[in-house]
């Protein structure tokens, strides 16, 4: 996966499918990253898919709003419990069967803050303009499927795992 | 020393008092607070040398309460410990009152490096210093199975 800071984009004139790609490469690093330096582990970035083509899997998903003058959006995080447990265990330095229902949602409501932090200076960047994040928002069910998005704007889909667990971030971008 | 932890999030709050930990500041230390009008509360009694302080939480945001610690005259120095990256955000920040701006995910050295030099005047007497964290391992974990294997030291 390339850096984004590979890319030089120009948003007045760029297409969709290219802010779409910087996007995509803003969430991968901006997870990576977030798992490394705070989970003190590397997960593996997998596939990119688009949301007609993935089955819902997750057991706990938090998503968080990003809005700004030039556009908004949604990033979210689906992972099943075992995964969820696995990576905020790693959070918190503790045995991932500790991690309790409590800190399991807060965990991951803060690992999708971060992410979308994280991209949101990208975002940014690229279209020289201010966002703001909205607090995180959590669902918990068995194999539930977020659909609040920008109209027309589907889910990019990324897939990571993580000790053979796989976890899924979205992320959903509509310029003004 | 007395170092004050604000954010809603309880895990982030751990993952602060943990690495404060690894930079001599212990828990004993730290007192906690998961919005911006209990910061203001706490913050009332004068006797903080330290407050992190995140930015989004529900009840009142983090600058916000940097800005109604800094009109109660109190001069305790304040790191904003935050998502909100933007370099508008961090002059918001500092015009609020704030001394310095950490985003997360930081690590440990970041931290550090921060602290101390917030704490420079007094350090010294503190006696913070960098304790390195635990080297990475590698833990081979099998949920389904229930246990944790080997630890593989990196």
């Amino acid at each position: 996966m390339s850096s984004t800071d590979k890319l030089n984009l120009n948003f007045q004139n760029q297409t969709r499918s290219a802010i779409d790609a910087a996007m995509v490469n803003a969430v991968v690093m901006a997870t990576l990253k977030v798992c490394r330096v705070m989970g003190d582990v590397e997960v593996l970035f997998k596939r990119l898919v688009a949301q007609k083509d993935y089955s819902p899997c997750g057991d706990i998903s938090a998503l968080i709003g990003i809005a700004g003058d030039t556009g908004e959006g949604v990033v979210a995080i689906s992972l099943s419990l075992k995964a969820a447990n696995l990576l905020v265990g790693r959070l918190l330095r503790v045995d991932p069967r500790s991690v309790d229902s409590y800190d399991r949602k807060d965990g991951v409501g803060e690992l999708v803050n971060m992410i979308a932090g994280s991209t949101k200076i990208e975002l940014a960047r690229l279209t020289d303009a201010s966002y703001n994040l909205s607090l995180p928002s959590l669902i918990v069910g068995n194999n539930h499927e977020i659909i609040s998005r920008p109209k027309d704007s589907p889910y990019l889909v990324m897939v990571f795992e993580l000790e053979g667990q796989e976890f899924i971030v979205q992320m959903a971008y509509k310029p003004k | 020393m007395k170092c004050l932890v604000v954010d809603d999030s309880a895990v982030m709050r751990k993952i602060l008092i943990r690495e404060l930990g690894h930079i001599g500041i212990g828990p004993e230390s730290i007192i906690q607070a998961d919005d911006g009008k209990k910061a203001v509360w706490l913050a009332r009694a004068g006797d903080l040398d330290l407050i992190l302080m995140d930015w989004n939480m529900p009840e009142m945001k983090g600058v916000e309460a940097v800005a109604e610690i800094r009109c109660l005259g109190i001069a305790t120095p304040i790191l904003m410990v935050t998502s909100e990256g933007e370099a508008r955000q961090a002059n918001k920040a500092m015009e609020a009152g704030a001394n310095d701006y950490l985003i997360k995910p930081f690590s440990t050295m970041a931290l550090f490096n921060k602290v101390s030099t917030l704490l420079a005047h007094v350090a010294g007497e503190l006696g913070l210093e960098l304790i390195c964290p635990p080297p990475r391992r590698a833990y081979s974990v099998n949920l389904d199975e229930g246990r944790i294997g080997p630890v593989i030291e990196e």
